[in-house]
This record gives structure tokens, C-alpha cells and sequence, in this order.
């Protein structure tokens, strides 16, 4: 057998060649997991974020969008006392009246569109992962900002620290404090005191209420509804919602694979034309070490060993730079802040990934090389 | 005898054209001798030389060598064979430019089952017998055209097998460097009792062997 060495030893040959194999393969399981972690982070942000045991109630034929629901301001309070088995802690009942607007907010003279939440104080209590990470809970006059909200609006996350005044529609809000919902799109969101946005956006509509489940049933939910006709309310899984959103980010999540996939496909093309000419050029050492007496799958095992290595070569760096310059980057998308996450199952398909391409790009130099008589390949 | 080739022809088809490079070609070569096979180029010479060392098998015909009847082989079984009994000198050398002079010679070492200890007793004795002993951790690129194919006779008699077949080893040599490879060769038949069958251009080169064989367009014509 061909040692291993001798393989190590042939990607010296040519270190541009090297460079351009072990390049390209880096480039494209990048590129693959790059695409893997968007999705990934995607998916978490629209699917985790969703409590099981949380319903939003909105307005009938709004079921989609909660930004374009009305319902009655009452329904929150009508809803509490009226269904049995809704959660609560402390004598407080999980049920939170929101209001989601779409908004320009002013920061030192650029106007950027956010999505604002009305919110009163039950809305830590339905999106339980909430925590205020500095500073306070907004006073009248104040605002708190999502920690995402700044990336999401195209600003430096230090434009909006606390004590910073922004403007909306005319009016001067202090920013109070600055929150997390980890992993979650209410992140990008600036939240507000609800009656302070009711009388902002004049309107005497809430957009939703999201009620915790505790003994009470999903179904218990629907007959509420279906029995306050006055209300002209639906009710749908938090879950279910957020699934349906996500419906929305498809597009934009087959660009990224589409993009990455078009640039990975000449990366790889590349690579293997490179890795065609290294092996074909060859030819005739590997007939004499034929003729030698060396079988033909002795020697395609030495050139796979060479193009696993170099193609390894590759997948290291491009695990590195995933896990070192990448993991946790977030990219803003229509109203949302996605974060790339690089997992383990992100890494082995990087893995994987280069793997296959060390055997895929070594079968046309092989069968160029090692197919032909001997003779043919000696002449 | 050491070679028996009985009627061989060789043909190859090329698109819808059929050459044939050897025709109906019979004889037989001692054990321990020195043959020099020349003529014209196109003859068959390789053709020829391919044959006898199990690279290529005859279209029909019978072909001994060594004991071994190899039309019957397959090409891995020609190509274990091969590991035994041949030792093949090219004219271009076709050495592995990423491995020293020694690791080049270690080569058909690797098809053996022997122990590194016995290895390496083996290369420093080729690399000896070639006068080389003392570049062997050179890469060919650090060697001249004559050393480079001296330590490609190293690495075709290392495993010692008992028929060395060449295809012009000096055609690519200066005259100084050419004399030294045929003493060479001369010796290994002398000393070690190998078998050669060695093609040439040059009448000075033939006159090393014993034997001396002409070949035009695929036949034998003189046999001195
Ligand atoms: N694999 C092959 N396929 C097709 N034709 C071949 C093949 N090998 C040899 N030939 C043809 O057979 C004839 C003899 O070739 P061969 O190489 O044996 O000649 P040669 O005597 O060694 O010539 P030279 O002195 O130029 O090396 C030539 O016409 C050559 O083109
Ligand atoms: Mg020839």
C-alpha cells in the first residue's frame, strides 16, 4: 500500500492547486452551512417563540395578521371572567391586551419603521421568557426597546440606549430600559404602555390578547368565541400563528439557499476542474506505478486520501470561521431579526458536505487516469 | 526455456482501421541473457517489449514467461505477477518526483508482505549496486538524467525479479552516462544472473548484449 504520507506529500505539489481545492470546498460547505444556519435560526425564531399553552384572540378575518386586527378593549377583561382555567400566578390572570403598530420612530433625525407593541404589565407574564435586561419598566412618556430593535432598524445597537429621546408620530418618548425574549421576533419590537399608543394611534381597538392556558381547553377557547358574537372575535394557537408567518419568510428563505447555492456550485466547479487537472496530469506516473505492479484500487484510494485531505483542509477553516466569525451573526429581514446558528447538525453537514465533495470531484480524474489499458497510459 | 513466445500477433483497433504491431511472432530467450532488440521506429519494438513484461497480453498466440502461461491472466492477476517477476526501466525513468531516491526505490517493497527492517536492508542494497548509496534522501529534480535512471534500475531490481525488460534506458543520455547504465545492465546480468530484454536505437548500446534482434513491421528479420 501507498503510505499516507505519500498523499500529504502530492499537496505539495502544487500549493496554488491545493489552495484552489481546499479554497473552493471551504467556500461551498460555508456557503451550505451558512444557508443551514439562516434556516435554522429562522425556524427557531418563528417556531420557538410560540408557547403551547398560549392562544391569541384577534378579529374575526384578521386571523393572519395580528397588526391588521381590531378587536373591543373590553375583550380581555370579558375574557378573565368569563373562562375558567385560564392560568395565573400570584393572583394575576395570564391574559395580555396588546396592540401591534407599525410605526416610524425618530432617533436623531432618522426615521426608521418599527413595529410597536402596546403592552400592559400581564405581558411578561404570557411571553414568559421575558426579561428586562437594563433599566425600567416604561413610566408614562417612556418606551423600552427590544435589544434587537436597533439591528432591525438599521441602527447601531448604542443609538437606543436608556435616556435616549425618540420621536413618534410627533410625540417624545424617553427610552426606559431595554428587554430580551431570547430567541423570539418580539425582540425586534419596541414596546410601550398600551393606553399611551391607544391615544397615540387614536384608535379604541386592540389588535389582540394572548391568554395563557392552564386547565381550560383550546376548544373552551373557540366556544368563548363563538358565543360572544359581539365580540367578533377568533381564536388561534400562538403555535399556529407563528407557523403561518413563517409561510411569509419562504421566499426570502429560497433566495438564501438559491444564492448559496448558485456561488457554492462555482466554487465547486472550480475546485474540481482543478482537481481534474492535478490528478489527469498524472496519468503517466500512475501507469508506471501500474506497470510497478501496484492495482488499480490502491491507487484510487492513494488519490482519495489526497483530495479527502485537501478537501478536509478546507472544511476546517470553513468550520472555524462558521464557529468563530459567524455563529450568533444576525441578519434583518422584513420586520424580523434572524440570528445564523451554527449547531452541531449545521457543522456536520458542513462536514459531510466537503467529504462528498472530495469523492464526487475524484471521479472523473480516476476514470480518465485509471480506466484506459496500461499501454495506452504508458504511451 | 526462460521465454517461449509461440505465433504471437498483436493487433489494436483503431476506429474502424486494425494495426498490427506484431505478426505471428515466434522465440524463445535463455535464462541469464542479454538481448538487444532493435529496428525501425514503429516496428513493435514496444509492442513487443510490452508483451514479455505482462503489461499488454497478446491478441493470439502462446506467451511463456518465467514459468507462467500469462494470456490466462486477468489484469490484476498480470499486475500481481508483475510485482514478482518484472522489473520495467523506461526511458523517461518515470519517477515519482514527491518521493527521495531511497522512497522511489522502496516502491515494489510496498507489494511485499516484509517488515521495514527488511525494507530497508533491501533499498540500501539496490541503491548500492547502482553507486547511489549516498543521495538517496535526494528528490529526482536534485539528480542528473543518468543518476535519476540509475535509481530507476534500483527500484526494477529491488523486489528481484528475474526478467528486466527496458525500453530505450539510454535514449535520453548523454554518452558518458549511457556507457555507465549498459555496464550497468551488463553487470546485473553477469553478477545476478538476470534476464534483459532491452530496446535500442543505437548500434553501441546492442553491442552490450549477447543477442541482438531486428524487427520490422511486426516480424523478426535477423537474429545475431
Ligand atoms: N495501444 C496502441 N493503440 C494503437 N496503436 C498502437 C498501440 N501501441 C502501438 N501501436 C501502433 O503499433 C505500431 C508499433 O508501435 P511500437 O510502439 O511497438 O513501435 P516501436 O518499435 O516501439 O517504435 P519506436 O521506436 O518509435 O518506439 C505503431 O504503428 C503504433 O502506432
Ligand atoms: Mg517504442
Amino acid at each position: 500500500m501507498l503510505p499516507l504520507s505519500f498523499s500529504a506529500r502530492n499537496l505539495s505539489r502544487s500549493w496554488i492547486r491545493t489552495l484552489q481545492i481546499s479554497g473552493g470546498t471551504c467556500l461551498a460547505a460555508l456557503l451550505l452551512m451558512a444557508a443551514a444556519a439562516f434556516e435554522l435560526g429562522m425556524r427557531r425564531t418563528l417556531s420557538d417563540q410560540a408557547d403551547p399553552a398560549n392562544v391569541i384572540i384577534l378579529g374575526k378575518g384578521s386571523e393572519e395578521s395580528i397588526q391588521r386586527s381590531e378587536i373591543p378593549v373590553r375583550t380581555a377583561a370579558i375574557l378573565s371572567s368569563s373562562v375558567k382555567g385560564l392560568k395565573s400566578s400570584l393572583g394575576q390572570i395570564h391574559v395580555s391586551p396588546q396592540i401591534l403598530y407599525n410605526g416610524y420612530l425618530d432617533c436623531a433625525g432618522r426615521k426608521d419603521e418599527t413595529s410597536i407593541r402596546g403592552v400592559d404589565s400581564a405581558a411578561p407574564r404570557v411571553h414568559k421568557d421575558f426579561q428586562l435586561l437594563s433599566g425600567n419598566w416604561p413610566a408614562p412618556g417612556q418606551l423600552m426597546v427590544g435589544r434587537h430593535a436597533a439591528t432591525q432598524m438599521g441602527l447601531s445597537p448604542s443609538a437606543l440606549i436608556e435616556g435616549t429621546k425618540v420621536v413618534i408620530d410627533n410625540q417624545t418618548f424617553t427610552i426606559s430600559g431595554t428587554f430580551a425574549v431570547p430567541g423570539s421576533l418580539l425582540e425586534a419590537e419596541v414596546w410601550m404602555n398600551l393606553h399611551e399608543l391607544l391615544q397615540l394611534t387614536k384608535r379604541d381597538t386592540l389588535s389582540c390578547v394572548v391568554a395563557t392556558l392552564d386547565g381550560a381547553e383550546f376548544g373552551d377557547l373557540e366556544a368563548f368565541a363563538a358565543s360572544r358574537l359581539d365580540l367578533e372575535v377568533a381564536v388561534v394557537r400562538e403555535k399556529d400563528y407563528y407557523a403561518r408567518l413563517s409561510g411569509f419568510y419562504a421566499p426570502i428563505r429560497a433566495m438564501v439557499w438559491l444564492c448559496s447555492a448558485l456561488v457554492a456550485f462555482g466554487a465547486i466547479f472550480g475546485g474540481f476542474n482543478t482537481l481534474f487537472t492535478a490528478f489527469s496530469g498524472r496519468k503517466r506516473e500512475l501507469a508506471a506505478l501500474q506497470a510497478i505492479g501496484f492495482p488499480r484500487w490502491q491507487l484510487a484510494l492513494s488519490l482519495l486520501q489526497e483530495s479527502l485531505l485537501a478537501c478536509l483542509l478546507g472544511a476546517a477553516v470553513a468550520l472555524f470561521v462558521a464557529i468563530y466569525a459567524l455563529d450568533g451573526l444576525q441578519a434583518s429581514f422584513a420586520g424580523g431579526v434572524f440570528t445564523l446558528r451554527f449547531g452541531p447538525g449545521v457543522l456536520l453537514l458542513g462536514l459531510a458536505s466537503s467529504v462528498l465533495l472530495a469523492v464526487i470531484g475524484l471521479i472523473a480524474p480516476v476514470w480518465v487516469t485509471l480506466r484506459p489499458s496500461l499501454v495506452d497510459s504508458l504511451r | 526455456m526462460f521465454i517461449t513466445c509461440q505465433n504471437i500477433t498483436k493487433s489494436f483497433k483503431k476506429g474502424d482501421q486494425i494495426i498490427t504491431p506484431l505478426q505471428a511472432l515466434t522465440l524463445d530467450l535463455e535464462k541469464g541473457s542479454f538481448t538487444a532488440l532493435m529496428g525501425p521506429s514503429g516496428s513493435g519494438k514496444t509492442t513487443l517489449l510490452n508483451l514479455l513484461a505482462g503489461i499488454d497480453s497478446p491478441s493470439s498466440g502462446r506467451l511463456e514467461v518465467a514459468g507462467t502461461d500469462i494470456t490466462r491472466l486477468s489484469r490484476s492477476q498480470l499486475g500481481a505477477w508483475r510485482a514478482q517477476n518484472i522489473g520495467y526501466i523506461f526511458q523517461l525513468y518515470h519517477l515519482v518526483p514527491v518521493l527521495t531516491a531511497y522512497e522511489n526505490v522502496e516502491l515494489p517493497l510496498l507489494l511485499q508482505p516484509l517488515s521495514a527492517a527488511e525494507r530497508h536492508k533491501r533499498v540500501c542494497t539496490a541503491l548500492d549496486l547502482v553507486a547511489l548509496s549516498d543521495r538517496a534522501e535526494h528528490f529526482p529534480r536534485q539528480l542528473s538524467g543518468g543518476q535519476e535512471q540509475r535509481v530507476a534500475i534500483a527500484r526494477a531490481i529491488v523486489a528481484d525479479p528475474p526478467l528486466l525488460v527496458a525500453d530505450e534506458p539510454t535514449g535520453d543520455l548523454d554518452a558518458a552516462s549511457a556507457k555507465a547504465i549498459l555496464q550497468l545492465l551488463r553487470q546485473l546480468v553477469n553478477d545476478l544472473g538476470k534476464t534483459i530484454v532491452m530496446v535500442t536505437h543505437d548500434a553501441k548500446a546492442a553491442a552490450v548484449a549477447d543477442r541482438i534482434l531486428h524487427l520490422e513491421k511486426g516480424q523478426l528479420v535477423s537474429d545475431i
